[in-house]
């Protein structure tokens, strides 16, 4: 009798229990989709690349400064540089990749910065403001959403690319004219609406990877006394929190 | 909720110049004299914004899915009952087309319906929809006046056959089960317009005819005009202010020779889009 009576309440304890490690478990792994970890078809050395011979990231990919999409380049590319490089001709890696040009395939490169559908990045405007407008070193603007990749031997996500995360930034830097307003997201709230509550009650979650070099990954208050400190022509220079949500999801 | 949220929702709710400080409305000027009902807007409307074609069948069963559709009125002699039509020589005076789109307003029904506010009125003037945060409850739909939500009934994009998913528009979202959808005014284009203004420098302005929408681009007749309605030089506001229109009045007044109107003005749903009404001949 005791025991029927105990059963039920242990296996909601078990149940319990169980949801609450999984709640652990699943902010430290990786999501289903999430390619990070996934062996590529062969290694490629951005450690050699960008950070022994600080090719820039821009030579590669090409598209950042001038489209939605940073873009990953045609096996062409890299046979222009490494049909003249015979010192390495022989290296597995090597071998692997003239196999792709010799069969004319593209190499299936899987994706590691993928976001999902309805939401759009654009490296453009990122690419413009940051490099050209601000002259701020190449590596020091990607390494923000990309982290550190000129110590990587092969491609990995190490900022989480969240929503809440691409707020932390936009919506600490604002810019002047936004000064003193409302959070955007309170300020575009429907006049109608029945409810007055923001829509977006972001935390500012912090990177997983701590990277000292770049200001995005410092603590949101931090960011803040830093940027109030800033004479009025200096605050200019900070990013805009986007104004609605079809600026990234339409 | 409290007594003073909604004392608030109803003063902002009045507020009619709530976006007066913004830089950019975008607005429409749809001729419908230029109107020919050809249907290069609905097509390019198609091509554009990644519609699905649903079929005859799926217009029969209340699946429609058109963001822009040419509606279609027939014209009677004047004074003739519709009986006495089928027996005269003549018996129509022709069809009269309107396309009929999301009207943009800036007092949309749809807005505040919405339990998860995946539609909200963005600083540019547009009635937004953003279909991650929809859960399809379709009040928007029945809300509307106009008719001009669809619902996303089926999982369309799964029925492209594998080649074809390579023609999608990747600037904007493949919407799936369950989601309202509606026209956006190719916000993809003026985002993108936007933004290329910005790396130059130029912020809240975006030069006239700089930016198209796929309606008006494809339009043989150049009936539709599209544009910036806070830019005093613009194709669009000059349309507006040639005919007389303007927002928050419900009823326009008509001299002579002004013809623009926009529709279910007496609604006070304060359309972006308005109409020039075609000239009959109602003597002949």
């Amino acid at each position: 009798m005791l025991r029927s009576v105990k059963a039920p309440w242990a296996s909601k304890f078990s149940k319990l229990l169980f949801v609450v490690a999984l709640g652990f478990v699943l902010p430290t792994g990786a999501f289903a989709d999430d390619v990070s970890n996934a062996p590529q078809p062969f290694e490629f050395p951005h450690a050699r690349h960008a950070g022994k011979f600080k090719i820039n990231c821009m030579y590669c990919h090409s598209g950042a400064r001038r489209s939605k999409v940073a873009g990953i380049p045609p096996v062409a590319k890299c046979i222009g540089c490494h049909s003249n490089l015979p010192s390495v001709r022989e290296t597995p890696r090597i071998k692997k990749l003239f196999s792709y040009w010799e069969k004319k395939e593209p190499i299936p490169w899987l994706k590691v910065h993928d976001l999902p559908d309805f939401v759009e990045f654009n490296h453009k405007r990122h690419v413009q403001r940051f490099i050209f407008k601000d002259g701020r070193s190449t590596q020091q603007t990607c390494g923000m959403c990309h982290g550190d990749v000129k110590t990587f031997s092969v491609g990995q996500k190490v900022k989480p690319l969240t929503m809440g995360w691409c707020l932390s930034c936009h919506q600490q830097f604002q810019g002047e004219s936004d000064v003193g307003l409302p959070a955007p997201a309170k300020r575009w709230m429907i006049p109608a609406a029945a409810t007055d509550k923001p829509i977006l009650d972001v935390e500012y979650p912090q990177p997983a990877v701590f990277d000292a070099e770049h200001p995005v990954t410092m603590k949101a208050s931090d960011v803040k006394i830093m940027t109030e400190k800033l004479p009025k022509s200096l605050k200019e220079k900070f990013a805009r929190a986007p104004h609605d949500c079809w600026q990234c999801h339409k | 909720m409290s007594l003073s949220r909604m004392l608030d929702n109803w003063s902002r709710l009045n507020q009619r110049d709530y976006y007066k400080d913004e830089p950019i409305m975008w607005g429409m000027s749809i001729d419908l004299n230029k109107c020919t009902g050809c249907a290069s807007c609905v097509t390019a409307c198609y091509a554009e914004n990644n519609i699905p074609a649903v079929g005859k069948e799926k217009c029969a069963t209340g699946h429609t899915m058109h963001w822009l559709r040419i509606e279609r009125y027939w014209d009677l002699p004047e004074g003739e009952a519709d009986l006495a039509v089928e027996e005269s020589e003549y018996p129509e005076r022709g069809a009269h087309f309107a396309p009929m789109m999301c009207q943009q307003c800036n007092h949309a029904p749809c807005e505040p319906v919405c339990p998860v506010a995946a539609t909200y009125h963005n600083p540019d003037g547009l009635n937004a929809q953003v279909y991650n945060r929809c859960i399809g409850s379709r009040y928007c739909g029945t809300n509307c006046p106009f008719k001009v939500r669809y619902f996303n009934f089926f999982d369309y994009s799964e029925d492209i056959p594998h080649p074809m998913e390579m023609l999608l528009n990747p600037d904007l979202t493949v919407r799936s089960k369950g989601v309202m959808e509606k026209c956006t005014f190719c916000v993809q284009r003026l985002r993108n317009a936007k933004g290329d203004q910005a790396d130059k420098g130029i912020r809240g302005h975006v030069e006239d005819g700089e930016v198209q929408t796929a309606c008006q681009q494809s339009c043989p007749t150049e009936a539709i005009v599209f544009g910036n309605l806070k830019d005093s030089e613009s194709k669009v506001s000059k349309a507006w202010e040639d005919h007389n229109v303007e927002l928050n009045r419900h009823e326009q007044f008509h001299e002579e020779g002004e013809r623009g109107y926009r529709v279910f003005e007496e609604l006070n749903v304060e359309p972006s889009v308005m109409y020039l009404d075609r000239v009959r001949d109602t003597n002949a």
